[in-house]
């Protein structure tokens, strides 16, 4: 009786901050998605409006006429986005495997490595970056922001992967063992399925890091043809670093499309994880 | 002996093909130009007035001391850390387990807690910059309209007092989704065997929380922890793009301190420096914070 | 044999140069311009370019557009002879100085002739682009400081005159009584309309405290020929500004919001601004051009104002300069093109011809007349960490955390080691 009365104060105490939580967060994107239907006049009105008296669709035109290289813009973006994830994902996975559950000469100098990369502002490596990148040629091209990309998130991958792979249980590398199977096959075959919530929270972290990625990017590609979308939806402002907030706010509903498609189904992944029968034996 | 070293030696191949592809990567990538930028930082070196990098010891490093300007970006960095992370931590992880259970809706909470995640902060904060806005921003307007508050109205980003929070607000509104992710991925990982063992013994929900879950958590608090502070350490985005360090410099971090004296004013040698001491200063945080969490492991 | 090869040979080697004279004939010059989207979007260059290829067949046109401007792609890319464009337009001068010091840039001297001399330019405007005496940059997109008011505001306040024109402010103190008049407050004494506007966000503080000394003296310069932070005006300035908050007559929406003023004068908050005149078309879109009007700076009739320019320049490595300088000159300073700017955005190019053609609208009147006697910032080496410290002064003493005295003194202070020798 006690547990079940106090089961319940427990379901309704996480209902209850579930909603305050989703209220919260949601909020200012529900305001830019209003502001997004609103015309230049109502915007400007004081005082505020929430609800759009009337809804326009003048926010939106602007910016699909505005950006008439979006679609070069949009596939460059997911181009070097898959482009990334193809050399960060297995790599992580790799190198996780190795430094999570293996002894071997090097493996501090490595973990040393990887922790001063994460722990540095990137900026530094903005010039050195673009002088390699020029004697290579690699400036102006897609494999030119995939390749420092990977380099760029290939730390924090292989810390979460690290993590996943230290949470398998040690008799299941040792039966695989006895029933003969080496490291590749139990690292790819065994242990694989097994860290797929790590896989998907590495390919979420990347996607979002690589796709709003600006600095690089901005730098790196000069002409259109190579650009990425977060360089060019700047393109969308009115003046030297001046938006007006109807633009913007259409800018962003449209450009958060794509991205929370690829987030809803990756979620079933990294919310509710993966059926643990295999553990067991 | 003899029988050890050829699986020492196999060991050692094996474990290095593994790790291969990441360390050719990232060394091909990032550590000449890691290197070559720890040179800068101890030369003087304008981009664009100086003919080369002339090495000067630890001459910048003296020189950022005597600069008031970073001694307030490194108070503020401070500052930001010492709030931001805790909340950061606590949020995170009960959202993480709010999520993590069965409760009706969950589906939906997720989706809405973790959305954030995707929006792009240089973007987003320009929003942001509107909605706290003093005269002309929804936030004041729900305050004093809808809720009638009139007095919790503020100049949110104007004002010394709350700029720094407004902007700690925004940092843990973008960032806590990543937290919660990393621990979901710790809580799925802790085996459903304990949690049905338990109900047999008559254990309520509570009693597991604190007797069963937390504990297994250990992992993921040091990951989320190291992750929570480097966020918090090199804070930027959102600075530059509602307050660009202001008014005056109160809101002023370290990486946008590094940011202005690398590519506004040109001094490479001071930007590097304070690059490398922000990186310093979250790999010495981060060690103290590693080392709080597991002191047995001297 | 050798005599069949020979013919071969011969007309093998006719053809080729046959053919490489008719690519040569047929080849295509293109000119490329890179800048920040939105002033392709703004400014009629699609026509600039038609135009140009009628007078010139041949040349092709290529827009480059940067999302946004940041001198380190383009410093980057020149310094190590990457072709990015044979026309570039940028921020300000003061950067055209850090690209010309690396030797980086053309210049203009041998184009300025004729119609396009030095002298029928506006000064102001073409001194920020000169460096070491020779013409490194063409202005573009100019601004004069100055203040904008709303007449409808001005009337209720009874600051106008017989035809609803508002009254230029003499001085600072007439100014201060204006925005009593103007500023409503509520019940709280909270306001609900600011007096007056003023940007003060970063690069911007620079012009609005350079232009409130030059139109309270007649001079951005102390005697020592250095930049002025010790006169008596400046201090009045500075007063006027700080008792202005104190007293919420003045919004301080810029101190953290560049774009804070012109929100505000948009959406009714505010009945003057302070910021560059272009801002009058701007905002005249939104609440109705006929209640706008340019009023000058107390004293900015007979002492001038401040005014900024973007650059555009041609890179050494240019691929086609000489027709990148005949376009820049024939299209890009044509009448048409500068009244297209002026008519719809309020900005201002460097031809003095083309602003004189527009003298009866009283706006460009005013403009014209401010624009004459405008004074540019000089150009330093250290100019950005000035700015930095000025804008980090102010706002704590806007923010009452100390006096206009002790904020000259620290900006004295802190700009002694900087290298602020004026780059003429």
């Amino acid at each position: 009786m006690l547990r079940k009365e106090k089961n319940k104060s427990y379901r309704i105490l996480v209902f209850v901050i579930g909603v305050i939580a989703s209220v919260t967060v949601l909020s200012p994107i529900i305001w830019i998605i209003l502001t997004s239907f609103k015309d230049v006049k109502e915007i400007y009105t004081v005082p505020l409006t929430i609800w759009p008296r009337k809804f326009v669709w003048t926010n939106y035109l602007t910016v699909v006429e505005g950006l008439p290289e979006f679609p070069t813009y949009f596939f460059n973006s997911i181009k070097v986005t898959i482009g990334t994830l193809l050399l960060v994902l297995p790599a992580s996975a790799a190198a996780g495997y190795a430094l999570g559950r293996r002894e071997f000469p090097g493996k501090a100098i490595i973990n040393l490595f990887i922790i001063a990369i994460l722990a540095i502002p990137f900026l530094v490596f903005l010039i050195p970056l673009y002088i390699i990148e020029d004697i290579l040629n690699m400036l102006d091209t897609n494999i030119g922001l995939i390749l420092p990309y990977a380099a760029l998130n290939l730390p924090l991958g292989i810390l979460v992967m690290q993590a996943s792979y230290r949470e398998i249980p040690s008799e299941l590398e040792d039966s695989a063992r006895i029933d003969g199977a080496n490291a590749f096959q139990t690292w790819f075959q065994i242990m694989t399925p097994l860290v797929i919530t790590g896989l998907a929270a590495v390919t979420i972290f990347t996607f979002v890091a690589v796709w709003e990625e600006y600095m690089f990017a901005r730098t790196f590609m000069v002409n259109t043809s190579a650009q990425t979308l977060a360089v060019g939806l700047p393109s969308l402002r009115v003046e030297s670093k001046s938006w007006a907030y109807g633009t913007l706010s259409a800018a962003l509903t449209l450009s958060l499309l794509p991205i929370s498609v690829v987030f809803i189904v990756l979620r079933k992944y990294f919310v509710e994880g993966v059926l643990r029968g295999s553990v067991k034996g | 002996m003899v029988k050890r070293d050829p699986r020492k030696r196999n060991n050692f191949i094996v474990s290095w093909l593994f790790v291969l592809p990441a360390v050719l990567l990232m060394g091909a990538f990032l550590l000449y130009p890691l290197l070559s930028a720890l040179r800068i930082s101890f030369s003087e070196y304008n981009f664009v007035y100086s003919e080369k990098p002339v090495f000067n010891g630890l001459t910048n490093y003296i020189k950022l001391f005597q600069d008031p300007h970073f001694l307030v970006a490194f108070k503020n960095t401070i500052y930001y850390t010492l709030v931001f992370f805790p909340l950061f931590m606590l949020i995170a992880l009960c959202l993480a387990l709010l999520l993590n259970s069965k409760v009706k809706g969950n589906g939906i909470f997720q989706t809405a807690i973790l959305l954030p995640i995707v929006v792009p902060l240089s973007l987003a904060g320009i929003m942001f910059t509107w909605i706290f806005s003093q005269d002309f921003g929804i936030l004041n307007h729900l305050l004093a309209n809808v809720l009638h508050l009139p007095n919790l109205q503020r100049f949110w980003l104007g004002d010394t007092q709350t700029a720094m929070n407004s902007l700690i607000a925004v940092g843990l509104w973008k960032y806590t989704g990543f937290g919660i992710i990393l621990f979901l991925s710790g809580l799925k990982a802790i085996s459903s065997d304990i949690y049905e063992a338990a109900k047999v013994d008559g254990v309520n929900s509570w009693q597991n929380l604190f007797y069963i879950t937390l504990p297994n958590l250990k992992g993921s608090f040091s990951l989320v922890g190291i992750w929570g502070i480097i966020q918090a350490i090199k804070v930027y985005d959102q600075v530059v793009v509602m307050t660009n360090g202001g008014p005056g410099t109160s809101t002023l971090v370290l990486y946008l301190y590094a940011w202005k004296n690398a590519f506004s004013f040109f001094n490479m040698g001071i930007g590097e420096a304070i690059a490398f001491f922000t990186a310093a200063l979250a790999i010495i945080i981060s060690v103290v914070f590693k080392f709080v969490l597991k002191p047995e492991k001297g | 044999m050798s005599r069949k090869i020979s013919v071969f040979l011969i007309i093998g080697l006719l053809l080729v140069m046959l053919g490489v004279n008719m690519t040569s004939f047929a080849k295509t010059e293109t000119l490329k311009v890179t800048a920040e989207a939105w002033y392709f979007n703004k400014y009629p260059m699609e026509e600039a370019a038609q135009r140009f290829q009628a007078d010139h067949p041949g040349v092709t046109f290529e827009w480059s557009k940067a999302g946004d401007f940041e001198v380190a792609p383009l410093m980057l890319a020149w310094s190590r002879n990457r072709y990015i464009a044979d026309v570039a337009i940028v921020a300000s001068p003061s950067e055209a100085v850090a690209f010309q010091a690396k030797g980086l840039l053309l210049s203009f001297d041998d184009v300025l002739v004729g119609k396009y001399a030095k002298d029928k330019w506006l000064q102001g405007f073409l001194d920020q682009c000169t460096i070491d005496g020779k013409v490194y940059a063409i202005p573009s997109d100019a601004e004069v400081m100055t203040l904008i008011g709303r007449k409808d505001f001005a009337k209720e306040a009874g600051l106008t005159d017989a035809n609803g024109n508002i009254i230029p402010a003499k001085d600072l103190n007439e100014l201060y009584s204006y925005l009593q008049k103007l500023t409503v407050k509520d019940s709280t004494g909270k306001t609900t309309r600011y007096g007056l506007t003023v940007n003060w966000c970063s690069e911007y503080m620079v012009y609005a405290y350079f232009s409130g000394i030059q139109a309270l003296r007649g001079s951005i310069y102390d005697k020592n020929g250095n930049l002025d932070f010790s006169s008596k005006e400046a201090l009045a300035l500075l007063d006027f500004w700080q008792k202005g908050v104190k007293e919420g007559l003045i919004s301080t929406s810029s101190l953290v919001d560049h774009s804070g003023p012109r929100n505000d004068m948009k959406s009714g908050l505010a009945a003057i601004l302070w910021e560059d005149h272009a801002r009058v078309i701007e905002i005249g879109k939104v609440v109705g051009q006929d209640k706008m009007q340019i009023v000058p700076i107390p004293g900015a009739d007979t002492n001038g104002t401040v005014s900024y320019t973007m650059s555009l320049m041609i890179p050494k490595n240019a691929q086609n300069p000489q027709l990148a300088k005949q376009f820049v000159l024939e299209q890009m300073n044509a009448d048409w093109f500068a009244h297209d700017l002026m008519d719809k955005w309020g900005k201002l190019l460097g031809l003095k011809a083309n602003i004189e053609a527009r003298r009866d609208d009283p706006i460009w009147k005013t403009v014209y007349s401010l624009a004459d006697k405008s004074v540019g910032l000089p150009k330093t080496v250290d100019h950005a960490k000035m700015v930095d410290i000025m804008t980090a002064e102010i706002h704590n003493m806007l923010k009452m955390q100390q006096t206009p005295e002790k904020t000259l003194a620290n900006i004295q202070k802190q700009i002694k080691p900087l290298n602020l020798k004026p780059i003429k």
